[in-house]
């Protein structure tokens, strides 16, 4: 009995201590092998859906999932940098989707495209080493100028929990004790629709108050993989 | 560490536990209750909804008008305050259809089915088409109201449209969704605490399986009624709509003809219909045909019956075309075709709506026009579900073309839309997005002279278009290829 309280206190101070689960990445084969070499890229407008969770019940938190999807473009954007792509999101602004409604319709369109297809991608994650998805061509619709070689969908999923809950937490084991976020980044041809990069990784703590401290770490590991641009 | 308790005290325990769950169960499950305090008397329909015996929608007419005022506590403002942020969101993520005079033409209708007097505390009314293939409503707590384009798209006339908003202005005025989302949170409040109990009660010995039980019942409970509003603020919602329609210059009849057509089902699909599933839609279209009065209390003539329909289908023509293309995007391919013949039907000389057709024909692929025998059965249904989860939508694709049904199937819809996009060009050369879905057809058909020059016709005619720089590599992979 003394073995197993220890065994199982020892257990809690290890998830308490670990801040975020191991990172997987997948490399489409024309990317492993280096037959692209992607310079430029469009970051798509993330889609994040943050939910507070107390003890009353769900509630959404749409402004603190719209930071934390503005933060997450910065961070991949600078990371995207460190590998001497050039990444921008400037064409999805807001000021720039007013100008042409129809671009906004297409945005919506794809990112819906990408979200039927994403249960299925994060399910056979392996598969994008065998080049198996793609969202078609019709995603160069979002490139009408032709100036990127990639297009980068984020995706992030998460609950941030109320005191009240993380204290149900310690009397429920298995119902959780921190807030936690699940994030996915996919890299696609910008002319192809191949989905050419794929991470996914999860970390849990204050990413809702300090997003850049929390996630600017595992972006980068996500993409530790992921080639850098070499020059033409 | 062990700790012995005695049985008198276990007992008592268990007692104190099953009194507190079904006080707070008893609070949490009754419809209308909950922190939207009403200082004015229920009013007469809603009575009649009680004592649940149908009645005409005319005795209706006198209840009283004005709604009662609210006290708003901080769960209600901080949902009103999520409405309003949703209302940005939508717009901010294109899922909102813009359209002027589609707008001021829901306006209209919408204003119409919205009862005399000023709005109730809190609420502006706002009526907007959210992008949506499928066939769906939804108010939120601030006034707005959304109706999908699959909605627009497949009702048949205005007085249907009416019923529709009437029925979302309902939920509003009578402050559903506060009494729904009270109700959501006791229950979920209940359950984590029955969990606990039920947790830390073997450490005590003798409870465990009573105190899970009852935790099991609460989720049962929750689940059932969780499934959007419950059946009661449904038939309080219809209630009202169909006194609104005899009040105004609208059938009452529509709502319930409205309801008929979202039983439609092409896609044989697993999601659940309007308002929930299939059974629950035949239930209301029940209730109501009782509560509707045995003869027509204000007769319409056949014109103007025709000019409501001719209307509504004039103003909603464009949004239908968009919805199937919408369609096409989900790959729902025979809702979009019978949505496109419906189009052509009303209005045969129109180009565009040819060409719709022609898309879902092209785009239909290796499926057969109709489902039929083991398809629309629920295991079929099933079946078709994994198959489409299972793999990307060109595997699935591709493994239908390698049966022979599939590429019969493919052969006869290839001829169909080739026969419909040649219509369209009759029609109207200078219809581009024929030209582009006629060229990718002769793509995939082999005939890559004719594929080229529909594809440059295309860059002529739209040379801004945003597929400019697609089109523009197809048609360089073709000239590869000469």
């Amino acid at each position: 009995m003394k073995a197993r309280n220890f065994s199982l206190l020892l257990l809690i101070l290890l998830s308490a201590v670990a801040q975020s689960s191991p990172r997987a990445q997948y490399l489409h084969p024309r990317l492993r092998s280096r037959e692209v070499n992607l310079r430029t890229a469009l970051i798509l407008p993330p889609v994040v859906s943050i939910q507070r969770e107390g003890m009353k019940g769900a509630t959404s938190m749409i402004r603190e999932s719209e930071e934390v999807g503005a933060g997450l473009s910065e961070i991949v954007s600078a990371a995207l940098r460190e590998k001497q792509i050039s990444a921008t999101s400037e064409p999805f602004s807001a000021a720039a989707l007013s100008e042409t409604g129809e671009l906004k319709y297409v945005l919506a369109d794809i990112q819906k495209r990408y979200d039927r297809l994403e249960p299925l991608l994060l399910k056979k994650a392996k598969d994008v080493g065998n080049g198996r998805f793609s969202l078609g061509d019709e995603v160069a619709k979002l490139d009408a100028n032709d100036s990127a070689d990639a297009l980068v969908f984020i995706r992030a999923s998460g609950t941030k929990l109320t005191t009240g809950k993380k204290l149900y937490g310690i009397f429920v084991p298995g119902s959780g004790l921190w807030s936690r976020l699940s994030v996915s980044l996919a890299i696609v041809d910008s002319k192809t629709g191949d989905i050419l990069f794929l991470a996914k990784f999860k970390v849990k703590g204050k990413f809702v108050e300090q997003p850049q401290q929390v996630l600017a770490q595992s972006v980068r590991k996500a993409l530790q993989e992921f080639p850098a641009a070499t020059l033409p | 560490m062990k700790l012995r308790r005695s049985a008198h005290a276990n007992r008592a325990r268990v007692l104190i536990l099953s009194i507190c769950y079904t006080f707070v169960m008893h609070t949490a499950a009754l419809p209308g209750r909950g922190v939207v305090n009403r200082t004015a008397p229920a009013k007469p329909f809603a009575q009649a909804r009680l004592n649940n015996a149908p009645s005409s929608a005319l005795a209706l007419v006198q209840a009283d008008e004005k709604t009662a005022p609210v006290t708003f506590n901080s769960d209600d403002l901080a949902l009103l305050e999520q409405a309003a942020l949703f209302d940005q969101q939508l717009e901010k993520k294109g899922l909102v259809y813009n359209d002027e005079r589609l707008n001021a033409y829901l306006e209209e209708v919408g204003q119409k089915a919205v009862p005399a007097g000023p709005p109730p505390e809190r609420v502006r009314w706002r009526f907007r088409v959210l992008r949506d293939p499928f066939a769906n409503a939804l108010a939120l707590p601030n006034g707005s109201v959304y109706v999908t384009t699959g909605l627009l798209a497949l009702l048949m006339n205005e007085s249907q449209l009416a019923g529709v908003l009437a029925h979302e202005i309902a939920h509003v005025r009578e402050r559903h969704i506060f009494t729904q989302y009270r109700s959501k949170q006791k229950k979920e409040l209940v359950i984590k605490l029955l969990n606990v109990a039920a947790t830390w009660s073997s450490a005590f010995g003798g409870v465990g399986s009573a105190i899970s039980l009852l935790a099991d019942t609460a989720q049962a409970v929750l689940v059932v009624t969780m499934s959007g509003y419950s059946s009661e603020l449904e038939r309080e919602a219809d209630t009202f709509a169909l006194r609104r329609l005899s009040e105004t210059n609208y059938e009452p009849k529509e709502l319930v003809s409205g309801l008929r057509l979202l039983t439609l089902d092409y896609e044989a699909e697993l999601v659940p219909l309007y308002y929930g599933d299939p059974v629950k839609l035949r239930d209301r279209i029940n209730y109501l045909n009782r509560l509707l009065p045995a003869g027509s209390t204000k007769p319409v003539s056949k014109e103007a019956r025709a000019i409501n329909r001719l209307r509504y289908l004039t103003m909603t023509e464009g949004v239908a075309r968009h919805n199937v293309r919408l369609n096409l995007n989900e790959e729902r391919f025979r809702t979009a075709l019978a949505l496109s013949q419906k189009l052509v039907n009303f209005n045969p000389a129109s180009s565009e709506n040819i060409f719709c057709l022609a898309e879902s024909y092209r785009l239909l692929g290796p499926r057969p026009i109709e489902l039929s025998g083991e398809a629309l059965t629920l295991k079929g249904r099933k079946r078709s579900r994994k198959q489409k989860q299972g793999a990307p939508p060109d595997e699935v694709e591709g493994q239908m073309m390698s049966t022979p049904e599939g590429e019969a199937a493919w052969k006869t819809n290839q001829a169909n839309a080739e026969e419909q996009y040649r219509k369209a060009l009759e029609l109207d050369r200078k219809n581009a997005g024929a030209h582009r879905g006629f060229g990718y057809l002769l793509e995939k058909t082999q005939r890559y002279q004719e594929a080229l020059e529909h594809y440059r016709e295309y860059l002529k005619l739209a040379p801004d278009e945003l597929d400019r720089t697609l089109i523009r590599r197809r048609i360089e992979n073709l000239e590869k290829r000469r």
